[in-house]
């Protein structure tokens, strides 16, 4: 097998691992990592839910290799909350307008949402589609999903909320070091267990 | 389910890029924003042995207004195209086409030189890029050279460039005084490739230059004038469409034709390039 290194800063930390050049940065974060937030559903870069922000921007890192995010920064849905576990405001209108049933499109449609409303504080229904145009429900129905988009909208001053900025994650422990080659698997810090 | 072992390489500088592609003993596949190949590597469509990462490649990241023709590196992806100044003042009808492909996500990472070496019949590129007459800048370790979009592609996922060639950049006529365009593309799937797209150029001296993608498995271009029947022509340049789960070959010709008179009048009801230039 060839492994590869990365360094690579998630949700403000810098972690450095080696990896097979194969492994995608979805399976980077989540195996290598241990931050299960982000979900795989397709592979195929069309369901969304690994919605991830690399350097400013949302990809679907189902479809981003490990290997090419090297010297980057990358957030993920765990990044969003605060470290005293309080939601993100996104998070918590999705919570409060039930915008997800089974959760398993939720990490990336808060993504997608979250990078919606820092760039456009403000959106028209007509711009939360075009934002959420990427990631599919099969639950809800997206009723919920845009609805829950604007009551974040509304509720925040994004900027106030510390929005924008990367925020540091409780740093994870590695629960099994050396064990192989690609980092172990870490626990989850508590206030994230509700986005997996 | 991981897919068949590949090296990986990252070069940071065209010339380390091309060095490698010329060492062909691997079969060395260029990944540039991986929209396209790493879906097909998923399905198992595509093993590659090696690929070449065009991430660190800074160098492909230009865009340049040069004496009338603005110069875009292959490394840029659709949403900076969506949104670039430049692009949105000298060719707007390209950054209107970028702005519809698939998503959010898959612009923020899909790349104009890797769409059109993916050559797909439905993608925006190839039809918006043959209407405007545009050209790519292709190198390799030992040359380089410059191609017409419009013979770019030979056949469906297949181009005239060879493996060791690496589109550096894309070549856009910038658009001239009393000159509209417009860009339409149909699909039955939000966020899929055109089942067949259009775009127009009508210039000041009434000739038009219509461009069909998705219907044939290359592009194909129209040249006609204002007040020729442009459906029909459009219909038979497509009397050859393909049929495929999409669509059927008659479907795509008839759309072909509807497209063709929208995209006109899309074109005419937009304002034109003033006469300043």
């Amino acid at each position: 097998m060839n492994s590869i290194p990365v360094h690579v800063t998630v949700n403000g930390r810098a972690r450095s691992c080696v990896i097979d050049p194969r492994t995608t940065l979805a399976g980077l974060l989540r195996d290598g990592l241990g931050l299960t937030g982000t979900h795989i559903g397709c592979k195929t870069g069309n369901c969304g839910a690994c919605t991830v922000d690399w350097n400013g921007q949302t990809v679907k890192s189902c479809c981003v290799l490990g290997a090419e995010v090297d010297g980057g920064s990358v957030r993920t849905v765990e990044g969003l909350t605060d470290p005293d576990g309080t939601l993100h405001p996104v998070q918590q209108a999705f919570a409060e307008c039930h915008a997800l049933q089974c959760g398993f499109c939720t990490p990336g449609m808060v993504m997608s949402a979250t990078a919606l409303l820092e760039s456009n504080p403000r959106p028209t229904d007509d711009d939360i589609r075009g934002a959420l145009k990427g990631n599919l429900c099969r639950c809800t129905g997206y009723t919920n999903i845009m609805q829950a988009v604007q009551v974040a909208a509304a509720a925040g001053d994004q900027t106030a909320s510390g929005a924008g900025e990367v925020q540091d994650v409780p740093p994870l422990e590695v629960a099994n070091p050396g064990a192989n080659d690609s980092p172990a698997l870490a626990p989850v810090p508590e206030g994230v267990a509700s986005q997996r | 389910m991981l897919p068949e072992d590949f090296t990986f390489h990252r070069p940071r500088s065209v010339q380390e890029a091309v060095d490698l592609l010329a060492d062909d003993e691997d079969q060395r596949t260029l990944l540039g924003g991986g929209m396209s190949l790493m879906p097909l590597i998923h399905l198992g469509q595509r093993s590659p042995r090696a690929l070449v990462s065009l991430a660190g490649v800074t160098e492909l990241t230009g865009i340049e207004l040069v004496s009338d023709v603005l110069r875009i590196g292959s490394a840029r992806t659709h949403a900076q195209l969506a949104t670039d100044p430049t692009v949105r003042s000298t060719a707007p009808v390209l950054a209107d086409a970028a702005g519809l492909i698939a998503d959010p996500q898959v612009r923020n990472r899909g790349t104009i030189g890797g769409s059109l070496a993916q050559a797909h019949p439905g993608g925006e590129y190839l039809t918006v890029l043959s209407a405007l007459d545009a050209q790519v800048q292709v190198r390799s370790s030992e040359a380089s050279r410059t191609v017409a979009v419009r013979d770019l592609v030979v056949d469906r996922h297949r181009t005239v460039l060879t493996p060791a060639e690496l589109i550096t950049e894309v070549l856009v006529p910038v658009r001239r005084s009393g000159e509209r365009a417009a860009y339409l593309r149909f699909s039955r799937v939000q966020g899929n490739y055109s089942t067949v797209n259009v775009a127009v150029v009508v210039r000041y001296d009434e000739t038009l230059t219509l461009a069909i993608g998705g219907a044939l498995t290359r592009p194909v271009v129209v040249e006609s004038r204002l007040g020729d029947d442009l459906a029909r022509a459009a219909r038979a340049a497509t009397a050859t469409a393909f049929d495929d789960h999409m669509a059927t070959a008659a479907y795509r010709t008839a759309m072909a034709g509807v497209l063709a008179n929208r995209v006109l009048a899309s074109a005419l009801t937009s304002t034109p390039e003033p006469c300043t230039r």
